[in-house]
């Protein structure tokens, strides 16, 4: 099962389901329709997880500029995990309301880092969110699994993440 | 300013060329690679450039190595019972690059041969190597001219350096900034007493001693640039900086490190650390001339060396390597269960 976005295209073999689940497009039989919510890019639902996935390459910072704010690169960074975190939690929701969170999750972000701010990335990301259960008196279950969350680059995610299916940037 | 260097059977390599920036250079490469001895042999070679100095190439080439005798530092091969070293120079303006080369054997004959290599001036080169040696330098100097004491001369001339008399007068605009920004990095400016080197600040004065290591490296960088030893024409060799340096002083030292080489000094530095070349990426940018040098072994064992500019094509990347490694089995772990 292939899917494009973003100038990346996804092989996905032994997918259930796998779609572009930030679709605009209201005659696409997956149109998302809450616009309000945040969407992370793809959604892949594999025989046991679902795997929700997020592209964002420095060029995207410029969605931050657009907002008139001060740029520097310290609120960069904030932007870049505010916005990461924020997807998750919003198609966590959204995957809710659609009950299909059955299954357990996993959380890709796809970023165009090297390996070292990867992961620093993925730390501040997991605090963000927040993975594992952050009250652990009243939380009976996680947003995330601390073990499910995972930032890598297009080599990383072919090192490692092939036993859901391929990653290639397609150029510009 | 060092254009190239040239090695046949010396120390680990077989055969190499390496050419330089005149601006900064940094080596990269795993342990065993010849990062240090491309400094050294380099640094030997600047040592003898004035006609009044003490030594000759194939003794400073000694007393910087330090091995049991010269010909010990013929590359280990069969067949092979010579080797050599070949450096070359020029200001920028001369139609031909001066060199300075030695030829060992392996029964510890040197035999070296110089192309307009000397000049009536001051030592330009300065190395800074790991370990620091201001806390240790009261009568140090002493020790080691007057006693066979087993150590690489360039612990004994980085104190020789530190110890350069500050000249008179007001220090120009740019050295007063730089003098600033260690100020404030290690809250305080050093001063020398009878070889002892001390942090004074409001609080009083602290011997190098009780300082951090790595505000001893600071320390080290403030007395070079105040006793104007890294001036324009000088060439600063320094063998990891990060060592016993807290990585947010990486900052400071990288901006440090343009800024002399917009003065003028051509800078070598051998690192291993991810967040000093992520500086350099960061603050490098079309008036800093940058070249890095990755060396590396090939199929074969022998040691090879790739320069470039540009940061993202540095390879192999033994830096990047470790992390990528720190990635892969952060997220195989993940599904161990």
């Amino acid at each position: 099962m292939t899917v494009d976005v973003d100038n990346y295209r996804f092989d996905f073999p032994q997918a259930v389901d796998a779609y572009k689940f930030d679709e605009r497009d209201p005659l696409s039989p997956h149109y998302h329709g809450a616009t309000a919510l945040k969407a992370v890019d793809v959604m892949v639902e594999m025989p046991a997880e679902y795997v929700f996935i997020e592209i964002k390459t420095y060029d995207d910072l410029a969605d931050f500029k657009k907002e008139g704010k001060t740029y520097d690169d310290n609120e960069a960074r904030k932007y870049l995990i505010r916005t990461l975190s924020r997807k998750y939690r919003e198609t966590f929701l959204y995957r809710f309301c659609e009950g299909k969170i059955d299954k357990p999750v996993y959380y890709v972000c796809l970023l165009n880092l090297d390996a070292a701010l990867a992961g620093y990335c993925r730390k501040e990301l997991s605090r963000m969110i927040p993975t594992g259960k952050a009250n652990k008196r009243r939380w009976h279950k996680e947003l995330l699994a601390k073990t499910s969350l995972f930032v890598v680059d297009e080599a990383a995610w072919n090192r490692n993440l092939t036993r859901w299916g391929t990653c290639e940037y397609l150029g510009e | 300013m060092i254009t190239k260097i040239k090695f046949e059977n010396f120390t680990a390599f077989d055969e190499l060329a390496v050419s330089f920036s005149p601006g900064i250079n940094i080596l990269l490469g795993e342990n065993g690679t010849g990062k240090t001895h491309v400094m050294k042999a380099l640094y030997a070679a600047c040592s003898v450039i004035d006609t009044q100095a003490s030594q000759t190439y194939d003794q400073k080439l000694r007393s910087v190595f330090l091995p049991n005798s010269i010909g010990r530092l013929v590359h280990r091969s069969q067949g092979r019972n010579s080797g050599s070293v070949k450096v070359y120079r020029n200001d920028g303006s001369e139609p031909t690059d001066r060199s300075i080369g030695c030829h060992i054997t392996t029964l510890n004959k040197a035999e070296v041969k110089v192309l307009r290599w000397n000049e009536d001036r001051r030592n330009p080169a300065t190395y800074i190597p790991v370990k620091d040696m201001l806390a240790n330098a009261p009568r140090f100097r002493a020790l080691y001219s007057e006693k066979h004491i087993h150590f690489e001369e360039v612990y004994s001339d980085i104190i020789d350096k530190a110890l350069q008399p500050i000249p008179k007068g007001k220090p120009s605009k740019e050295r007063a900034k730089l003098l600033e920004i260690l100020n404030k990095s290690i809250s305080g400016r050093v001063i020398e007493k009878n070889e002892t080197f001390y942090l004074r600040n409001r609080s009083g004065e602290l011997e190098f001693t009780l300082l951090a290591e790595g505000f001893r490296k600071l320390g080290l960088l403030y007395m070079l640039i105040q006793n104007e030893t890294l001036t324009k024409g000088s060439v600063l060799f320094w063998d990891e900086p990060e060592a016993n340096l807290n990585p947010v002083l990486s900052e400071t030292v990288v901006r440090i490190l343009l800024e002399l080489q917009k003065m003028g000094v051509q800078i070598f530095v051998a690192t291993h650390d991810y967040v000093l070349l992520k500086e350099f990426e960061l603050a490098a940018n079309g008036d800093s001339a940058v070249l890095i040098h990755t060396l590396f072994r090939n199929g074969d064992g022998n040691i090879r060396c790739v320069s470039t500019r540009d940061f993202e094509e540095v390879s192999p990347n033994a830096i990047d390597r470790a992390f990528q490694s720190l990635l892969d089995r952060e997220i195989n772990k993940a599904f161990e269960k």
